[in-house]
């Protein structure tokens, strides 16, 4: 009776310890309980590997210059930089001394005179993952402008962003500030015309082609920028000599020495300011100007305010593309509590009647046993800070469906026991013995089946495969080790009929 | 033995006969009509919206189509709202101009799902069944002969093709949601069938001088107040889920109201019926040690 007594105590701190659990902690609700948005991004990775091409082309091809190695063209690819070479004695050492001074890159020969230079496989991935980590950090820059609490930003799979943010129903302009690259870059423009096939005949290599934002006209412009994101120390939201909004924008003291020197130097001519790759306006340059500037366009006081927002917040290293969208609305998930506690009580009722019915005595116990299985559950579910979906609720209850199951298939040993001829003491031992392979079998089987479910990874299923699986590990706690034990009290006190 | 001996496996041949019924008719279904698959595997939007006041679902159809949009599905749900859904590559925001125009309303829900990601599910989804297969097929494997292990899993296949094909008969939508609650209804039905099993392999070993047909029947009849118990009370707390929970559950629900009665079917008349009819054919073993003992 001592085992008895152990297994109360330890029932009671078991109990104790989940109603703390479940009254201090809060349940997560998932979104679609809550209400909000949600968003999966991707970042464009191979536009990335293409600008940080891009980014070391110039320099490995001054690089082979000064060592006398005879250009005839430098391409940038998303699979690496391609360079041209006329064939001469010194080219193996030159590629030998590249190889050297860029360790991150590898040089192949591809045939006569072409060279293949392109990251180590294991510079890409990490370049990956800091692409990520650092689009992560400017969202969580950008998202808190938007006031949300509690905002989820996190990364899912290898490569993927997912953003919840929890009572916000503004899916366009959650949109506009998580999925604008905002990189922000001033450009000395060469010429401006009103088609694109005009200024091509002036392309030459360090200028390149953008379009205004409309797409009416077409700029020439340098491709080195004066000025960029990265040089702003913040933006905000003014207006401008007409009194429409603008962006106003400060910069940092170092850059704002060097576009002082540029500007004087460049008094008369146009800048262009090129935001995500098209000419939002191009200015001409009227006198110095050090530490600030305008952004003027035709914006609403909302798209001038969401501006200044990425701004301040900085460019994304690549474009985001959007992958999944998702809004609810606060009714449903409202709506889905109410159904779903409906549903569970009847669930709950139905499944108390028949337990008892047939039971007796022991289904008065067997429905302590399930009530402790949903408590432990919920407890677990708080615990491991797991996130309450709406097929989670389904999980739950059917979950309270299913524990039954160990139950019945003890009860029912147990009273075959008893019409052999065993006593009731004997019966329970019995019953108990001869029919565990089969609860095992029964929990093992359910057990595998969540545990794949874990596989799909994201949000509703993964929440239903918790549930089903905490579920499993607190039927066994409630529904195996302690119906025996309520068993063999109420058998102790005599009280126990079947 | 104290219970009432129904003789289970005499039905057997009826029961094939319904169950192959169910299953060519479930394949049928699959094959014309299709699944209704769910944003998760096709891609596309969704919005559901309930309007302040009733709108006449033909009228905003034709204001849909008249908006510029060609390829969608309406559908009035049982709580009085209304579901768009758009394929891939209609463009969303069409579909919200329509509804400002049509009349005041409250967005109750709206997503939009690319090709990557639908894609990625659906083969995610079909892999995710088959490693349960083969996770239950090493489960059985290793716990009892191979041959029941097949039984175990025909009848598992026959339980989730049937439930497919109800899907399929009332046009239910099949989302990953759904698909999950098939994986649970795989595990009910494996966990239904080694019940059984597991009384099927004690038996073989106290009352080692009856015929396999018998101790198939005083098993069945040893675990029927079990099956029938369990299966009422997971039957129960579906329904109650089924017609109270609401469009998105009564959807996932639906699985389990279906599969719990064909589980219990083929737990009883296909697993072990199966074993019973196999061994007797091969080499009738069983039978014959049992007659000489």
């Amino acid at each position: 009776m001592k085992n008895i007594l152990n297994n109360i105590i330890l029932l009671i701190i078991l109990i104790a310890g989940s109603v703390a659990v479940v009254t201090l902690k809060p349940t997560n609700l998932g979104l679609d309980l809550k209400g909000g948005v949600s968003i999966v991004l991707e970042p464009d990775i191979q536009k990335a590997l293409e600008k940080e091409y891009e980014k070391y082309a110039l320099d490995m091809e001054n690089f082979l210059d000064e060592r006398d190695v005879k250009i005839l063209d430098v391409t940038v690819k998303k699979d690496g930089i391609h360079i041209e070479v006329i064939e001469e004695p010194q080219l193996s050492k030159a590629i030998e001394e590249l190889e050297e001074n860029f360790p991150r890159f590898t040089v192949k020969r591809e045939r006569k005179g072409l060279l293949h230079i392109q990251l180590k496989s294991r510079e890409i991935s990490s370049f990956e993952k800091s692409i990520i980590s650092q689009a992560i950090e400017i969202l969580r820059n950008r998202i808190d402008a938007l006031g949300v609490a509690q905002p989820v930003i996190t990364k899912i799979g290898p490569k993927r962003i997912l953003i919840e943010l929890p009572g916000y129903l503004d899916l366009e302009r959650a949109k506009n500030i998580i999925g604008k690259t905002a990189s922000l870059e001033l450009k000395l423009v060469v010429e401006s015309a009103p088609s694109k096939e005009i200024l091509e005949e002036k392309l030459t290599r360090d200028t390149e082609i953008l379009p205004s934002l409309k797409g009416e006209e077409w700029f020439l412009v340098k491709k080195v920028p004066v000025i960029t994101g990265g040089d702003l120390k913040t933006a905000y939201q003014s207006t401008d000599e007409y009194g429409s909004p603008a962006v106003t924008f400060e910069l940092k003291g170092e850059a704002a020495s060097k576009f002082g020197n540029f500007t004087q130097n460049n008094i008369g001519k146009r800048l262009a300011i090129v935001l995500d790759n098209k000419v939002v306006s191009a200015p001409v340059i009227r006198s110095r100007i050090s530490n600030r500037g305008q952004i003027t366009g035709y914006f609403t006081p909302e798209e001038a305010r969401d501006l200044a927002v990425v701004l301040r917040a900085g460019a994304l290293p690549t474009d985001l593309h959007i992958l999944q969208e998702r809004i609810v609305g606060p009714s449903l998930g409202k709506d889905a509590i109410e159904q779903g506690i409906k549903a569970g009580i009847l669930g709950f009722a139905l499944l108390v009647i028949l337990i008892i019915a047939r039971y007796k005595v022991a289904g008065v116990a067997a429905t302590f046993s399930i009530l402790l299985n949903a408590l432990l559950l919920w407890a677990g579910l708080v615990l491991l800070d797991a996130t309450l979906t709406l097929p989670g609720i389904a999980g739950i209850i059917l979950n309270m469906g299913i524990a039954v199951d160990s139950n019945v298939l003890i009860f029912e040993r147990f009273k075959e026991e008893l019409r052999l001829g065993n006593t009731l003491r004997k019966a329970i031992e019995l019953g108990y013995r001869r029919s565990l392979s089969a609860v095992w079998d029964t929990h093992i089987t359910l057990l595998v089946a969540a545990l794949i479910l874990f596989q799909f990874g994201s949000g509703p299923v993964k929440g239903f495969a918790t549930t089903l699986a905490i579920g499993t590990i607190a039927s066994f706690i409630s529904n195996v080790h302690y119906s025996k034990v309520f068993l063999d009290l109420l058998a102790k006190y005599r009280i126990l009929k079947i | 033995m104290g219970v009432k001996e129904i003789d289970f496996l005499k039905y057997r041949k009826i029961a094939y006969l319904i169950s192959i019924f169910l299953i060519i008719s479930s394949l049928v279904l699959l094959f014309t009509k299709g699944l209704n698959l769910g944003l998760d595997f096709t891609g596309g939007t969704v919005i559901e919206v309930r309007f302040k006041e009733s709108v006449n679902i033909g009228d905003l159809r034709k204001k849909l189509s008249d908006g510029g949009l060609s390829a969608f599905s309406l559908q009035r749900t049982g709580e009085g709202t209304v579901i768009i859904k758009l394929r891939i590559d209609q463009d969303p925001s069409k579909a919200l101009k329509v509804l400002e125009d049509t009349g005041d309303y409250e967005l109750i829900r709206r997503e939009s799902i690319g090709a990557v990601v639908s894609e990625e599910l659906r083969s995610k989804a079909v892999w995710a069944i088959v490693v349960a297969l083969i996770g239950i097929l090493i489960y059985l494997g290793f716990r009892f002969e191979p041959l029941w292990g097949a039984g175990a899993i025909l009848a598992l296949v026959h339980d989730v093709l049937i439930v497919l094909g109800a899907y399929s008969l009332f046009h239910r939508e099949v989302n990953l949601e759904v698909v999950s609650a098939f994986l649970i209804v795989a595990g009910y039905s494996v966990a239904d069938t080694v019940v059984i099993y597991d009384r099927i392999r004690e038996n073989l070993r106290v009352r080692k001088n009856l015929p396999f047909y018998e101790i198939v029947n005083i098993s069945v009849n040893q675990t029927l107040s079990r099956t029938i118990m369990t299966s009422l009370t997971t039957f129960a707390t579906s329904l109650a889920l089924f017609i109270l929970g609401g469009h998105a559950l009564s959807n996932i629900m639906f699985a389990f109201v279906v599969g719990v009665i064909v589980g219990t079917f083929s737990s009883v008349f296909v697993a072990s019926s199966f074993v019973n009819d196999v061994k007797g054919l091969l080499g009738k073993g069983a039978k014959e040690t049992s007659e000489e003992a």
